[in-house]
């Protein structure tokens, strides 16, 4: 029996309630207890903020397409190198590490879970085998089903539950956690070089729309009772004008379940330009996080983006090489067959830069406009808007005005004349970014009752402890202390063992990975259905060896659903 | 008389690549194929001994007539008579010119060696006592296993149907020949042997694994090389002990695709699943590549002969094109033929890229063999594709231009993407290198070509690939893993191995057993041992056992090698 007690914490536990109250936190076999006895071992916090572990919702570190990010750029290995230390492994990669540079940089920063956000589920062995080499992080994935042949045929048969089995069978087959949707048709459309412009243009062949596979999947979902909702990347992601897209996605989105949102739109700062080409590129993140305001029902990702060097890697194969022949860098695309497609593209956002600047401003502006922070959570959609070593800068321009404004006084000129950051004086408080953190992910996720985003008795203990004594600190004069804090823990805990401290890795965590299994009545069991069985021969792999086998994974924990249909 | 050589795959040869201690490996892997015109001139008619020499070495050959090679060249099975003449230099790219080597011939009254004659020569001893049997288990009576991944090429077929009966496989459904052959060999080594003056010892795991670690953690440039015949937990733990040691992993890429990466890494890859061409390319194009010799179900699988869902007649609604400097068994089942003179393929891009890009007035009468008005027909029918798939072969990383050959490709894709949908994929050669690149480049960062003798990890092919490292002399002990680099380096690798403490973990004898001081034996992925493997295409399969193993399989000896290191540390 293990125990631990963390004392002198100042806990900011959004999902109690919990805002920077002086206390102690017991831990006992990798679970938070009301107390343990006098032999626990003892951490003294010393007053320092004390957080549930990081979740991040939406980042791509895993998989097939992230490890071709690493693979065509040597550059970007070289720009990010570590020596073996330790336990620690040696680690390489700017903005794509390897598994373990991941996975320490993302412990070092108190995070504790993490979410793959786009997974082929043809190739979805290869992100499982890279959780396992994850080792200080719970791992879950999104399953891409934005160019499924099945489900689009079944959409265009008006066949729903058929939509719903399709899906039930291939999340348990893949071993995912969600429904992802990436630019829905726009991937199978690019089977043929195509691309869908927006919610209303038909697939070619297949004649569904994406507003048609929107709505299908979101039934389809909630009649799954998943954990989390459909988790949506919009079509016609970054074109000028695209905002009109995203407001008539988010106005078909009904609210169906009323423990969290029926749809996540991640990285909502690529989808929301106004202006109809490069030339009066704008921001709409005020239509965007009014509509928003209005749709409980919707929560969405930043996306941020910071200046500097990253790579763009996305399931939006179209969107890849429009990105492509915009930078003339390096291109690659890889299409799957039946399911979607993906693109990998270096690219760097510069300050000088119009349209740069204007996105970095936007990301902002949607945090800063939706007033509730449980409806956008902080990512920088790893690391197609900036890597995700960036969040502490981010958190200090969102909490202090003054950075903004520092920060705004080097980007391009006419940046002012095409946004509205300048005229917004909100500062987010501690509260709210712990919400934008960890709790709205864990709700959002649908992960709370598995014990994760918060530090109640019951939860797992995942504790992330920052070198920072909030009620000494004015964070909007001081963001350089608050940027330094949120880049290292003193202690990061995952299920009770310390598995970072100041920045140094150690042991392993018994890094999990959650997979859903939903039930479904028999007759849309699709294990032995002979359609799905003749419709399986157009791929080229035979219908066993698609299976991930559970027991292929790390540690897992599944899932298990009760369908209603 | 000097002429071009180019090697490569044969059907014969890659049939005996698990019999390589047998007559047959030596007799197909020692031809020569030549044009008559050329046997004329050398004063030969038909089968005869020739001796072709090199600034590396000489070593006779048989004849062959051909008349699918240009006159002026010569094709040669890789093997390891080839390599026994081939110059180490890769002009930094870390794959020597198994391609566009010019050579001098002459008839000779000599035969032929053997191979073990050739790695006896190379400075090692071989390895050819009685075969020693099988040593996998199958429950009683017949038993038929579906649905079995391949472990022989990067097609990774996952439809074949294996019949076990009395502790072997004794019939292979589905598969193609070279299957076949692999799935039917039994001439497993049993037991771990030692060379102990020249001659082999039969030792236990526990003192070969203690060996292993005790060279490797006392050596000062170990070298862990191979890795593509495992599976990818093996090579994770691979990885680990060249991090622990400080030492270096490569794998098999580094002398076939390794320059496909480097183009890569200039422009990226416009790629696809095979599910993709299978179900919609209209224009299949093999480009230095005879998957008729290498990957023999590719075309019926994936590209030419398989039903598409979005083509009526696969076989009538679809256009083969071959680009090759010879007639290959592939280019004579194809719509078009175009025949690039040795070394000219960068050429033919270049002249490919012009024309669609509407230039087709700067184009000379002729580009390396090829007239202007074939050039302009083919560029037309590529244009004409509703959806066009490349498939590159090391016909073009092997010659001369190596990875600018294929930059070239990727950037000809690039501008006919512009005009319609066109995919690229390199045709992988063993079933798991894909593999290496994917779990190399997850641990480490980079493919291939990895060394840790630094703290952290360092790729630069050239100075850090396999090849390179063995012909300068650097490396003074190595693990030789999943490959077989005693069939397949230049012979100044080899009789550098050959004075080095040489480790081969591998279920087969082979030609690195030769130059090697220690043989371990280990199940075989696919057959009594399991694990994840990666087609060509990037897509992660699960390689079953389907038999009971009584040997340790390549992670387990691993780990143990990895453990008895940490421990001595």
């Amino acid at each position: 029996m293990a125990e631990l007690l963390i004392k002198n914490a100042c806990v900011i536990d959004p999902i109690n309630r919990i805002n920077g109250e002086m206390m102690d936190i017991a831990v006992r076999d990798g679970m938070i207890v009301e107390s343990v006895g006098p032999a626990a071992a003892v951490i003294d916090a010393g007053g320092a903020l004390t957080l549930p572990g990081g979740i991040d919702s939406h980042t791509h570190i895993c998989g097939t397409k992230v490890n071709f990010g690493r693979y065509m750029s040597p550059e970007d290995m070289r720009a990010g190198r570590t020596t073996r230390r330790g336990e620690m492994h040696a680690t390489s990669g700017y903005s794509v590490p390897t598994c373990y540079g991941n996975s320490y940089r993302y412990s070092a920063m108190g995070y504790t879970t993490v979410l793959e956000g786009a997974m082929a589920p043809i190739g979805a062995r290869h992100t499982h085998e890279e959780f396992a080499h994850t080792p200080l992080q719970d791992a879950m994935a999104n399953v891409l089903f934005d160019g499924n042949w099945g489900i689009m045929q079944a959409i265009r048969d008006g066949d729903q539950d058929r939509v719903a089995a399709i899906v039930a069978w291939t999340l348990a087959a893949a071993k995912g956690f969600a429904i992802k949707l990436t630019n829905p048709g726009g991937t199978e459309a690019w089977g043929w070089g195509k691309n869908i412009t927006c919610i209303n243009d038909r697939v070619p062949y297949f004649e569904v729309t994406p507003t048609e596979i929107i709505r299908s999947m979101i039934r389809a979902n909630e009649s799954l009772n998943l954990p989390h909702s459909v988790h949506l990347h919009c079509n016609n992601l970054g074109t000028p004008g695209n905002y009109a897209c995203t407001l008539g996605t988010f106005d078909l989105v009904p609210d169906l379940n009323d423990k969290r949102q029926t749809l996540y739109a991640t990285h909502v700062q690529f989808h929301s330009y106004g202006g109809s080409t490069w030339k009066d590129f704008c921001s709409k993140s005020e239509e965007i996080a009014r509509s928003l305001n209005a749709k409980p029902q919707i929560v969405i990702d930043m996306g941020q983006v910071m200046f500097g060097k990253t790579t763009t890697m996305t399931a939006d194969g179209p969107m890849e090489f429009n990105l492509y022949r915009l930078h003339h860098n390096k291109w690659s695309n890889h299409d799957v067959e039946l399911e979607t497609g993906s693109g990998v593209v270096p690219v760097t956002y510069r300050r000088s830069n119009l349209v740069n600047s204007v996105m970095w401003a936007i990301g902002l502006e949607l945090a800063l406009l939706a007033r509730n922070p449980w409806q956008c959570i902080l990512t920088t959609d790893n690391p197609n808007g900036a890597p995700f070593v960036k969040y502490p800068e981010i958190i200090g321009l969102l909490m202090s005005q003054k950075y903004r404004s520092k920060i705004f006084a080097t980007v391009h000129p006419q940046t002012e004349h095409r946004t509205p950051l300048q005229a917004i004086d909100r500062e987010l408080d501690w509260y709210e970014i712990a919400v934008m953190t960890r709790a709205a992910q864990a709700k959002a996720l649908g992960i709370i009752d598995l014990g994760k985003g918060h530090l109640g008795p019951g939860a797992i203990a995942d504790i992330a402890i920052y070198p920072i004594q909030i009620k000494d600190i004015d964070p909007s004069k001081e963001y350089e202390q608050v940027i330094r804090a949120f880049q290292q823990t003193n202690y990061t805990i995952k299920g009770g063992n310390v598995v970072s401290r100041n920045g140094y890795c150690t042991g392993t965590s018994h890094n999990t990975t959650y997979w859903v299994k939903p039930e479904v009545p028999a007759a849309l069991d699709l294990d032995h259905d002979p359609e799905f069985e003749k419709y399986f021969q157009l791929y080229t792999v035979r219908k066993s060896n698609y299976i991930v086998q559970e027991r292929a994974l790390h540690l897992n924990r599944c899932i298990e659903t009760e369908a209603s249909l | 008389m000097k002429l071009m050589m180019n090697s490569g795959r044969t059907v014969k040869q890659g049939e005996q690549l698990y019999y390589k201690e047998s007559r047959e490996y030596s007799e197909q892997t020692s031809l020569c194929f030549i044009h008559p015109f050329d046997l004329f001139r050398l004063g030969i008619e038909g089968s005869e001994n020739v001796e072709i020499e090199t600034p590396s070495g000489k070593t006779v050959f048989k004849t062959v007539a051909s008349e699918d090679v240009f006159p002026g060249d010569i094709f040669l099975p890789c093997g390891p008579y080839t390599n026994f003449i081939l110059p180490p230099k890769t002009h930094s790219t870390g794959a020597p010119d198994f391609k566009t080597l010019q050579v001098e011939i002459r008839p000779t009254e000599k035969e032929p060696l053997s191979a073990w004659d050739l790695l006896e020569a190379e400075g090692g001893a071989r390895y050819d006592g009685p075969s020693e049997g099988c040593p996998t288990r199958s429950p009683d009576g017949e038993t038929k296993i579906q649905d079995v991944v391949c472990p022989l090429c990067g097609c990774l077929c996952d439809d074949i149907e294996l019949t076990i009966r009395d502790n072997r496989i004794v019939a292979c459904d589905n598969g193609c020949t070279l299957s076949n052959a692999k799935f039917l060999a039994t001439n497993r080594l049993i037991s771990p042997i030692k060379k102990v003056d020249g001659r082999w010892e039969r030792i236990g795991y526990d003192e070969a694994i203690k060996y292993t670690a005790d060279v490797l953690r006392t050596a000062e440039r170990p070298l862990l090389f191979g890795w593509s015949g495992t599976h990818g937990e093996a090579q994770c733990i691979g990885v680990s002990i060249a991090e622990l040691i400080g030492g270096t992993i490569d794998n098999c890429s580094s002398e076939c695709h390794g320059p496909s990466i480097m183009a890569i890494q200039e422009v990226g890859h416009p790629g696809c699943t095979l599910g993709q061409v299978r179900n919609r390319a209209d224009v299949i194009v093999y480009w230095g590549a005879n998957p008729i010799a290498a990957h023999p179900r590719h075309m019926s699988r994936y590209s030419t002969y398989p039903d598409g869902f979005f083509l009526d007649n696969s076989f009538r609604d679809r256009t083969v094109i071959v680009f090759d400097v010879r007639k290959s068994e592939t280019a004579k089942v194809a719509d078009e033929f175009v025949q690039i003179k040795s070394g000219g393929d960068y050429a033919v891009f270049s002249a490919l890229r012009a024309i669609v890009r509407g230039k087709e007035e700067i184009i000379p009468e002729t580009v390396a063999g090829v007239s202007r008005e074939e050039l302009i027909r083919i560029a037309k029918i590529l244009l004409g594709a509703r959806f066009g798939a490349f498939f590159t072969g090391i016909g073009l990383t092997q010659s001369r231009g190596k990875y600018k050959n294929v930059r070239n490709a990727v950037e000809l894709v690039d501008e006919l993407s512009r005009h319609t949908k066109y995919t690229l994929t390199p045709m992988r050669g063993h079933w798991n290198v894909y593999g290496t690149n994917q779990t190399f480049t997850y641990m480490t960062g980079y493919p291939y070509a990895v060394d840790f003798s630094h703290g952290v990890a360092y790729f630069n092919p050239g100075e850090t690939s396999a090849i390179d490292m063995l012909s300068k002399k650097e490396v003074d002990a190595c693990v030789i893993i999943g490959s077989d680099p005693g069939a397949h380096f230049p012979r100044a690798c080899n009789e550098h191995l050959a004075t080095i403490p040489t480790i081969v973990i591998d279920p087969f004898p082979i030609m690195s057993t030769a130059i090697a001081t220690m043989h371990i034996p280990v199940a075989e992925t696919g057959v009594d041992a399991e694990g994840t493997a990666y087609r060509m295409d990037a897509i992660p399969l699960w390689v079953k056992k389907v038999m009971e193993p009584t040997q340790p399989d390549d992670a387990e000896v691993l780990r143990r090698i990895y453990d008895a290191i940490k421990e001595a540390m």
